[in-house]
């Protein structure tokens, strides 16, 4: 359950970035979640409308975009999807490969109202 | 309506503190583990027999994580090493910051090593880096064979595994070459040890490694 964490954490990013835009309202926040860090949408996405409450933010859309746990091998220089917990190059068997995704836990973009709309 | 594309890490400020740390701990030449498992894996007993153990060579400090109580930190400070306890009030894991603060209540400049047992859970702890050497996971054989590919980031992230309680294998139906398995196709470089804390068996191994990763460090 660190979810409430991540949550106060966008919260605390988007109220800041909505502030320097001068926003009257947050609109939409979206946020990329690999599939590595082990945070479950649903509860995100109800610890985000508890702390939205009474700030700008409240009623706005967290959209979560899950992102693929992905795997680069040096020995075949190639960039492969890993699933099924198999951390192994899916060409030539290497086990030492690089994670090139999977473990995200990022703010993507928000859609926010200003001043002149 | 207008759109910001802000692109930025979630836990970018745990990880500033973090790093904030790690060069703390450097300057000061202490070695630092970040100490995770599932409540009741054995964490706090591996703890008192490894203190045991490098007491007399090295001077070490412990930080406790829990939700609530004192119980783990009164367990270390019977055996004479200066030990802060961090209640959480209810989240599931330390962060860097909680780590920050408590580091006021330990003399840094005599400290060799110092151990952070975080609060038992196979899934939030992985995430905070609070500006650790190491992470090292210990897993008792009654948890069961499947928790490796359960709880595939902490394996992934550790450096060292503790498979604890291996004096219990016979009553349990948990294989350890499964565990060993998975947890080595997660993460290849992991290194592995067997223990039990009761029958003190395995122990010797992980104290070689320990003492290597603190001696590497100084170099």
């Amino acid at each position: 359950m660190h979810e409430l964490g991540i949550a106060q954490s966008i919260m605390q990013i988007v109220l800041s970035e909505a502030e320097r835009a001068r926003a009257r309202k947050v609109l939409k926040v979206t946020v990329k979640v690999g599939e590595l860090a082990g945070v479950l949408p649903d509860s995100l996405t109800f610890c985000f409308n508890l702390l939205a409450k009474s700030t700008i933010a409240e009623h706005a859309l967290l959209t979560i975009e899950k992102v693929p746990i992905r795997g680069y091998c040096s020995q075949c220089e190639s960039e492969f999807v890993i699933a099924d917990h198999r951390y192994c190059c899916n060409t030539c068997g290497n086990k030492h490969i690089e994670l090139v995704s999977g473990r995200e836990l990022q703010i993507g973009q928000l859609e926010i109202e200003d001043e002149t709309d | 309506m207008k759109q910001i594309d802000v692109q930025k890490d979630i836990l970018s400020s745990n990880e500033a503190t973090a790093s904030e740390n790690s060069t703390l701990f450097s300057q000061k030449g202490i070695y630092v583990l970040n100490l995770m498992s599932s409540p009741g894996a054995g964490k706090t007993t591996l703890l008192e027999r490894t203190i045991e153990l490098l007491k007399d060579t090295l001077s070490l400090g412990v930080i406790e994580g829990d939700i609530a109580t004192s119980y783990d930190a009164d367990r270390i400070s019977a055996h004479g090493v200066p030990v802060t306890q961090i209640n959480t009030g209810g989240a599931c894991h330390l962060d860097s910051s909680m780590i920050k603060n408590a580091l006021s209540t330990f003399d840094l400049d005599v400290l060799d090593l110092l151990i952070i047992e975080n609060v038992g859970n196979l899934v939030c702890p992985a995430e905070f880096n609070l500006g650790e050497d190491a992470k090292v996971m210990v897993l008792s054989v009654t948890e069961g064979e499947d928790k490796p590919l359960k709880y595939p980031l902490m394996f992934r992230l550790s450096r060292a595994l503790i498979i604890n309680k291996v004096d219990l294998l016979p009553y349990t139906n948990c294989s350890l070459e499964k565990i060993i398995e998975d947890a080595t196709s997660l993460n290849p470089d992991l290194s592995i040890f067997e223990t039990s804390c009761t029958h003190m068996t395995g122990l010797n191994a992980w104290k070689a490694w320990l003492e290597k990763e603190i001696h590497t460090k100084r170099i």
